[in-house]
């Protein structure tokens, strides 16, 4: 009795653990035709793409890869997807070879802008001076007329130097002249004018007092500098003289 | 049982694999020595360039440009001229250097430069007393002496106060010859006056010169003032 009920207890047991094992399995098939039916569903996908392809294009034209697929009916997707880590990888490296060639065209531009500055720099400079030389020889015809010109304008020159010293010397004895005959009766013997407007005087007249006279007037006059009696004498026959002063040059010259 | 641990490795070897091939992808992925060959190798090109092709030729561009301003500041200095020469009249222009040159001549003869002197002083009446001339070298300039040289000499006339001092006026302004009166010495009497002066007489000698088309030019008649006083002068001598 006990034996029987000990092989009853096993076998139950027994089934159960079978039980628990089909369960297992049937938990692991289930997940496998999950996965296969996904696959299925993926390559009967690719399998309709590329007959809807072989049905545009010939046959020839398929790839190996898709001619097995398109034979085969269904197969298995070994090749692995990628993951976000390669992509940004893969990008990244995409744009350090941008960079390569950012670097060269850099150069590139680079020697080509200097080149063509230097070219263009030259090429105006050519035709700059083309058009002087052109310019040069066109002028050579009126190289008389310049220089007669010069000529002329040498001449003007002089003429404007020398006249900054020019002085009328009727004007200067006619003006001093007025001063003497307003002093009274004077007879003037000397009257010397120098090229600086200075000048000297002598004369004789009857009375000292006319002598002072003048001395006076010339020494007040705006337009004599300074006055100078030099020498004064008295005699039976009358009084003599001398001055010696300084005209302004500002009002004698360059008139 | 069996069938469990079995898959169990098999999905293991299956991410064992997936996990190689990511690491090679991101080794692969990685910033290398090779992938630097080319920016370095560019910059090293281009720094070299820069030293021995660059800075040299912008060096001849930057001289050809300052040359070009040059050039283009003559062009514009003989554009003006151009314009200038092409107001001016060529016959007036050789009338008026006639004339010039006749106030300002070439050569001075001292014959001639006298002779209009005495003419002069004959006309307002006065009598010689000493008269001499000859060429000299013009002030104490050295750069005036190059230019011009005169012909001087003391004169001595003697007349009445006013033609005395009318001759004097008429040499000094109105003479056909560019004169200056030096050291007026005047004597005075109870009837004659007698003057005695130093004059000097100008003329430019004349010299080859060469053409320079880039002196500034101004035009002569810029100075129509004076070439009337000259015209005036000229027209004294032909009376």
């Amino acid at each position: 009795m006990n034996n029987n009920e000990e092989k009853q207890n096993i076998e139950v047991e027994k089934k159960q653990k079978k039980s628990f094992l089909s369960n297992f399995v049937e938990i692991e098939s289930k997940e496998k035709v999950v996965i296969e039916t996904k696959n299925i569903a993926r390559q009967e996908k690719e399998v309709k793409k590329i007959k809807i392809k072989a049905e545009i294009d010939d046959e020839s034209q398929l790839s190996d890869q898709e001619k097995l697929l398109l034979h085969t009916g269904a197969g298995v997707n070994l090749i692995p997807k990628k993951s976000k880590a390669e992509v940004v990888k893969a990008k990244k490296k995409f744009s350090f070879n941008v960079s390569s060639m950012v670097s060269l065209l850099l150069l590139v531009v680079l020697s080509l802008s200097v080149v063509l500055f230097n070219i263009v720099s030259k090429q105006q400079l050519n035709s700059a001076t083309e058009d002087l030389f052109q310019k040069e020889s066109e002028l050579e015809v009126y190289g008389d007329m310049i220089l007669s010109n010069n000529e002329i304008l040498e001449r003007i020159d002089l003429y404007k130097h020398l006249e900054q010293g020019v002085f009328s010397p009727k004007e200067i004895v006619v003006y001093v002249m007025t001063i003497v005959d307003r002093s009274g009766s004077i007879v003037i013997r000397t009257f010397d004018i120098g090229n600086d407007l200075g000048f000297e005087m002598s004369g004789s007249t009857s009375d000292l007092a006319v002598v002072a006279k003048l001395w006076y007037l010339l020494g007040i006059d705006e337009n004599i500098d300074n006055i100078n009696l030099e020498s004064v004498g008295k005699s039976d026959k009358g009084a003599s003289f001398s001055f010696k002063g300084q005209l302004n040059t500002s009002n004698f010259i360059g008139d | 049982m069996s069938i469990g641990i079995s898959k169990n490795n098999l999905d293991n070897r299956k991410v064992g694999k997936k996990l190689a091939t990511i690491s090679k992808r991101s080794k692969k992925s990685q910033l290398e020595l090779s992938d630097l060959v080319i920016p370095l190798s560019s910059f090293v090109i281009l720094v070299l360039l820069t030293f021995f092709v660059f800075i040299p030729m912008v060096e001849t561009a930057n001289e050809s440009r300052a040359e070009l301003k040059e050039v283009q500041e003559k062009l514009t200095a003989l554009n003006t001229l151009e314009s200038k020469l092409g107001e001016m009249n060529e016959t007036s222009l050789l009338e008026d250097l006639v004339m010039v040159k006749t106030i300002i001549p070439k050569v001075l003869q001292v014959s001639s430069f006298v002779y209009y002197i005495d003419t002069l002083a004959m006309s307002k009446d006065l009598v010689t007393r000493e008269i001499s001339a000859g060429d000299v070298n013009i002030g104490g300039d050295p750069t005036e002496s190059k230019t011009s040289q005169g012909v001087s000499g003391p004169l001595s006339y003697s007349g009445r106060y006013e033609d005395v001092l009318d001759f004097l006026e008429e040499m000094q302004g109105y003479s056909p010859y560019l004169v200056t009166l030096r050291n007026i010495s005047l004597t005075g009497g109870e009837e004659n006056w007698s003057v005695s002066f130093d004059l000097v007489g100008y003329y430019i000698p004349e010299e080859s010169k060469k053409l320079d088309l880039y002196v500034p030019f101004t035009p002569y008649t810029s100075f129509s003032d004076i070439i009337d006083s000259f015209s005036l002068r000229v027209s004294k001598l032909d009376e």
